[in-house]
């Protein structure tokens, strides 16, 4: 496992509400792997526009069910740090463009 | 463990995510790490254990509590427009009270007390169900105490959330908990009819605005589309304030205010431009564009109504309907779909004619209109069977979509 296969693995998460990819809107902040612990480990932190939407719950979930898919040997941890703010310049540059950046 | 923060996109490496502060701590495993407490304050995690019963009983309570408040305001409704025979005095009387507080308050405070996952925040969506069936019992008195208290829980719920970051969205949203306050807080003290109005309605704008404003982030909005949509939805909160001393002046701003951010959302919000979208996509991209249709159509029929007519009430009944029964209901059409897995873990399935339902809406509202304009009694009566069809034909859609996810068993 990887920190670009994870990230692969979550492409397929879309953000219900904008009905677009949580990896091309820069949602994820910080993947954390750990191979060595028994069972082995990911950590995944995203990164959430409201704190007041329980949409967060869901891509959470929605998250671990990718993970869980491809590694279901490993324990998945998933959070949400609200105190990071989005930027435009997280998105992938495709994204960007078809949002007028 | 390797601990790699996450370049956002390899074309374009974030400066922001590469400046930004590590999490707090390494993610302990989540069987030490509670679902609910202070720790999830500035990060929440994802649990595994499920939601503890007691709180997933108090919050299906007040589902079924805003689902009463919806039958009894919903019974109200017909009553007065004509379609059933006025045989419940309650509901008749105090038919925008449920609506507004006793439905939509319940249903946004639940929303936000499920997501900010505070177990005092259960007070909010509580007290405000509890309030509508207070009215029904004829205790006004605690009907208007009980949903100060859930507008005072529900503006704590925010304030809890932007005291980890402040956000303008939040702001706004906070800013429509207060406006429902302060509705409430004009009914209680019979301020002018206006005050009590505007504040109910303000909180809806506000809340729903504020939503799509989160949303609009994603997209490039120019200084001069910030500044419209930060003046506007300030003049409508102004409105509410203004109120209270001069309601004529406040209801002329309260207008113009809902007409500037009617066509900024047609204009700025990616909702329209996702019309032809496939699925519960599409489906959301039309509803909100009608959605903003009509709180442009309130507007003009409100600033209509209020320049040409100055012994009129406050607040026009058709503008009044074309913005609670219009934009409000099309705003719950589209956002149900999305919202449900979120609020009740049932995902729907894709059901085409859930569409109808934003159409049979705008079809009998407009019917409503022209027939209120024309002093057509059997038209209003007939409208009003068109607005509760589109009610069922909705549930109706969301319980098949609800089915058919269930017989594929995903």
């Amino acid at each position: 496992m990887t920190e670009t296969e994870v990230r692969d693995a979550l492409r397929g998460v879309i953000d219900p509400e904008i009905g677009e990819s949580i990896v091309d809107l820069g949602l994820i902040e910080r993947i954390e792997i750990d191979d060595a612990a028994t069972p082995p480990r990911v950590a995944l932190t995203l990164i959430m526009t409201s704190a007041t939407c329980p949409m967060t719950d869901v891509i959470m979930d929605d998250a671990a069910a990718a993970i869980e898919k491809r590694w279901p040997t490993h324990d998945v941890d998933i959070a949400a740090d609200l105190t990071i703010p989005w930027s435009p310049q997280r998105m992938t540059t495709d994204l960007r463009i078809r949002f007028g950046w | 463990m390797s601990a790699t923060p996450s370049s956002p996109a390899p074309a374009a490496p974030s400066p922001q995510a590469a400046a930004a502060p590590s999490p707090q701590a390494p993610a302990a495993p989540s069987s030490q790490v509670p679902a609910f407490g202070p720790a999830s304050a500035a990060v929440r995690r994802r649990s595994k254990a499920p939601t503890p019963r007691v709180l997933r009983l108090l919050w299906a309570l007040c589902f079924a509590g805003a689902v009463f408040n919806l039958l009894m305001g919903v019974c109200g409704g017909l009553m007065r427009i004509g379609t059933l025979p006025p045989h419940l005095a309650a509901p008749n009387a105090w038919h925008g009270a449920l609506m507004v507080c006793g439905v939509f308050g319940t249903l946004i405070s639940l929303e936000r007390a499920v997501a900010v996952r505070r177990r005092w925040g259960v007070i909010a969506p509580l007290g405000a169900a509890a309030g509508g069936l207070a009215l029904l019992a004829g205790q006004v008195l605690l009907a208007w105490s009980l949903w100060a208290l859930a507008a005072a829980a529900l503006l704590a719920l925010y304030v809890q959330t932007l005291r980890v970051r402040w956000t303008l969205h939040g702001g706004v949203e906070a800013a429509g908990a207060m406006a429902w306050g302060l509705g409430t807080a004009a009914a209680a003290v019979n301020a002018p009819p206006a005050a009590s109005l505007l504040g109910w309605c303000a909180f809806l704008l506000l809340t729903i605005v504020g939503e799509r404003r989160e949303l609009s982030q994603f997209v490039r909005l120019g200084a001069g589309a910030r500044w419209a949509f930060n003046a506007s939805a300030g003049a409508a909160m102004a409105a509410v304030v203004i109120a209270w001393a001069a309601p004529r002046a406040a209801t002329l701003l309260w207008w113009a205010a809902c007409g500037a951010l009617a066509v900024w959302l047609l204009a700025r919000d990616f909702a329209p431009r996702q019309w032809g979208a496939p699925q519960w996509r599409g489906h959301v991209a039309q509803a909100l564009t009608v959605g903003y249709v009509w709180l442009l159509v309130a507007a003009a029929a409100g600033l209509a109504g209020a320049v040409m007519d100055p012994a009129a009430p406050a607040l026009d009944g058709s503008a009044l309907h074309a913005l609670l029964l219009g934009f409000v209901f099309a705003m719950v059409f589209g956002h149900a779909p999305i919202m449900l897995p979120a609020l009740a873990g049932l995902t729907p399935g894709y059901v085409p004619w859930a569409r109808a339902a934003v159409w049979v809406l705008a079809a009998s509202l407009v019917l409503r209109i022209c027939a209120t304009q024309a002093g057509w009694p059997a038209g209003r009566a007939l409208a009003g069977g068109g607005h509760a069809a589109a009610l069922l034909l909705f549930a109706a859609a969301l319980l098949t979509g609800i089915a058919r996810r269930e017989q594929r068993g995903s």
